[in-house]
Order: structure tokens, then C-alpha cells, then sequence
């Protein structure tokens, strides 16, 4: 829709306007690329769980396993139930859970349980046991 | 941007920083309370990517749409609006960044994905609220002796209405209260907000006299405005609001008849930011 009395009085687009847009150009190309790269490279609809045992500590509460839960898969976990349990000769001698709210896709999230006896005796095992979508 | 001095071609720097500054006071106004609500952020890392990305590029065109309507000069160029949706839609996005950061929603330790999951889904918003900024909260420009927008158009005037429905449907569509709401609902209270929906929309905009509402002329009859404008609005909006539940994924595993009444509460409030955007853009 030319105007063209106001043609004349219209000032040129100063470069700074034209280094902003530029820039937020770039900023959103860069997001949109990212998020289409991901939609595209998408896989599987199941979240791949693994828990990772990071250090075992004490203080006056008991004992404290503080674990990493992970997801490898391309779809995030919801009400993830991790259950820890130390045991002695196959037989479990303390249980533990705990529900992480969210572990997202190719992601972690971390928690701790605390035990009465000490771990180093015993068998830890620690694993995902389920999960909800979100 | 217009000079106040005649014989200055470019904008001053400081000219350039408040403009600037005042995208950015817009974009955090209209991204604020999104910022600051858990389920945006958790929908930033679990929301389906292709929605996701298909929502953050539905955007573009609709800030340049805006940026013609509402842009600094309203005889601008394409190339105008183009520049302007492009510094409005950064300015979100750094926006979102900066306060997303101090919050701690985002780390930098986080994986990529959750960061540029989180920041996009609301530069949406924050988008949108950087380049009313700039028109909206500006000082009056020196061709403002033309009261009437240059788009009042029937498109512009539906157009305002998606606008205005998006703003408010991302605000309340994350949210699990407008779930539990959906549930508590049976059809008739459905039917009675459809109704109330509707009356609302008319009424803000012809009957109760806001500023910004319109006189109609006296040879239009009241059912004219009535089908043309608020009725197709009303379906603008619902059709607006299926698409925002749609991508939060809202609607997956939802059978048709279920899937109806968090489509009707959302428009609800959907349909009053159409309303309002009527009025105020």
C-alpha cells in the first residue's frame, strides 16, 4: 500500500534496527531449528530409566544414598517410583522409595533415601520400578 | 520510529534503548504469570516437539500480522513489520532467558533440550506482549490525529481476536485447575457458559460502552454485529482454544464428547481476551 506523500518524509531504517532484528532472527531460527531437530529425531514413545548410584554418606539421620535417575529416551517420565533395597545373602534387609515428580527426556533427576544400616555391608540394589506419562 | 526533532534522519541511541526497553517491560507484562506457573515450565521439556515447533513457527506470521496492525507507522512496509516481529520475538526470547535464569528455572547445567524447551513455549507470549509494547505503552506519535486504526477491517478485527483468545488461552490452558474445572462441569453448566461466553463478548465490546467499544451505526441492526462478528468470533475462539489444548497435548486419549468441555472452559476465558484485544488494540 504505497503512501506517497509520506514516501519522502519516512527516515531510513537505522542500522541498529537492522543489527536487533538480525539478531532476534537469528535467536528464534536457532529455537525453531533446535525444537524441529528434536521433533525429527524422535524415536521411541518409552522412557528409558536407569538409576545411578552418586555417593553414599553419613550423618545423624542414618545413612544417605544419594542416586541419579536416568532417562535416555526421547519421552519424558512422570511419578517415577524408585525403590532401593539393601540386602543380605538374596534376602532384602531395608526398602526404601522414592517418587521423583518428573525425569525428562535425555535428562536426569536426583534423590536420596536414607537407611538405618549401613550400605557398605550390604547389597545395594536401586532401580526404577515405574512411571506415569505426564 | 519517529524522531521528535525534524532535521535527525536516524533514531538516537537512546531513542533505540527505550524502545527496546519498552518491548521488553511489554513482553514480561503479558509473560509474567505464565513465567512464574510450574506447568509452563514442565510442558517446556515433556510438550510434543512437533507441536511445539509448529507453534513457534505459526508464530511468525502472526507477529508480522500484528506488526502491520499495531506497527509504529501504519503505512508501513511488509519489510517494516518483518523487522519489527523479528526484534519483538528476540526481545521475548531474552526476556524469558534473563527471568527464567534468576528464578532458577533454567541452569546452565541442564541439557540443551529442557533450556530451549522451556525458554520457547513462553516466547510465545512474551513475544506478542514485546511488539504491543511497542505501540500500545509508547508516547503518542506525531501522526496520531487519526483516531480510527488503520485495520478495522473485518479480517483485522477477527485477527485481534485470535490474538487476544491465544494470549489468554496460554495463560489458563497449562494449568490443572482448568482440567479439574472441565470435570466438575456437567453439560448443562457446559451449555450455560457457552451462553454466558458469547453475551460477554458481545456485550464488552458493543453494549457497555468501554472506551474502544463501537458505536454501531444506526442502520445496522443489533443481530448484524451480533452473526457477524460476535458469533464468528465466538467460533474463532473455540477453534483457537482447540489448538492451545491441542498442543499442550490436552486432548490426546480424550474422546470427542470429553474433549468438548475443557474446549468450552478455555473459551471462555479465551473469548474475553478476544474481547479485550478488540478493544484495546
Amino acid at each position: 500500500m504505497p503512501q506517497p506523500e509520506t514516501k519522502a518524509e519516512r527516515p531510513p531504517v537505522s542500522p541498529l534496527e537492522w543489527a536487533a532484528s538480525a539478531i532476534g532472527a537469528l535467536l528464534v531460527c536457532l529455537m525453531i531449528g533446535f525444537t524441529l531437530f528434536e521433533a525429527l529425531s524422535f524415536t521411541s514413545p518409552d522412557p528409558e530409566l536407569s538409576v545411578e548410584v552418586e555417593r553414599v554418606s553419613e550423618n545423624e539421620n542414618g545413612h544417605l544414598v544419594r542416586f541419579k535417575a536416568l532417562n535416555n529416551g526421547d519421552t519424558t517420565a512422570a511419578r517415577v517410583i524408585v525403590e532401593a533395597q539393601l540386602m543380605r545373602d538374596g534376602l532384602p534387609v531395608e526398602t526404601a522409595t522414592v517418587t521423583l515428580d518428573y525425569v525428562p527426556a535425555h535428562s536426569g533427576a536426583g534423590g536420596g533415601v536414607l537407611f538405618e544400616n549401613d550400605p557398605a555391608g550390604l547389597d545395594l540394589q536401586i532401580r526404577a520400578v515405574s512411571y506415569t506419562d505426564p | 520510529m519517529q524522531s521528535e526533532t525534524r532535521g535527525s534522519d536516524q533514531p538516537s541511541l537512546s531513542q533505540i534503548a527505550t524502545a527496546l526497553g519498552r518491548a521488553f517491560g511489554g513482553a514480561l507484562i503479558f509473560a509474567l504469570p505464565m513465567l512464574m506457573t510450574m506447568e509452563m515450565w514442565w510442558l517446556g521439556f515433556y510438550m510434543d516437539r512437533a507441536r511445539l515447533a509448529l507453534l513457534l513457527i505459526v508464530n511468525i506470521p502472526l507477529l508480522i500480522m500484528l506488526a502491520r496492525h499495531v506497527g509504529f507507522e501504519r503505512n508501513g512496509t511488509w519489510g517494516q513489520a518483518c523487522r519489527d516481529a523479528a526484534i519483538g520475538y528476540g526481545i521475548g526470547v531474552i526476556a524469558i532467558v534473563v527471568f527464567l535464569s534468576v528464578f532458577g528455572i533454567i541452569t546452565f547445567d541442564m541439557p540443551l533440550r529442557e533450556i530451549v524447551g522451556k525458554v520457547a513455549i513462553q516466547s510465545v507470549p512474551a513475544s506478542i506482549g514485546a511488539l504491543l509494547a511497542r505501540s500500545q505503552l509508547g508516547e503518542s506519535d506525531a501522526d496520531d490525529d487519526d483516531p480510527t486504526p488503520e485495520g478495522s477491517s473485518y479480517g483485522s478485527e477477527i485477527f485481534l481476536m485470535c490474538v487476544g483468545a491465544l494470549i489468554l488461552g496460554l495463560n489458563v490452558a497449562p494449568t490443572e485447575e482448568m482440567i479439574v474445572i472441565a470435570y466438575k462441569m456437567t453439560p448443562w453448566h457446559g451449555l450455560a457458559l457457552i451462553l454466558l461466553s458469547v453475551g460477554l463478548m458481545h456485550g464488552f465490546v458493543y453494549a457497555v460502552a468501554f472506551k474502544g467499544g463501537e458505536e454501531r451505526p444506526e442502520d445496522v441492526p443489533w443481530w448484524s454485529n451480533f452473526l457477524r462478528y460476535t458469533v464468528v468470533g465466538y467460533a474463532v475462539v473455540v477453534l483457537m482454544s482447540f489448538y492451545v489444548l491441542w498442543t499442550f497435548g490436552r486432548t490426546d486419549d480424550l474422546g470427542f464428547l470429553e474433549a468438548i468441555m475443557p474446549v468450552i472452559v478455555l473459551s471462555f476465558p479465551a473469548s474475553i481476551g478476544a474481547a479485550a484485544a478488540r478493544l484495546i488494540i
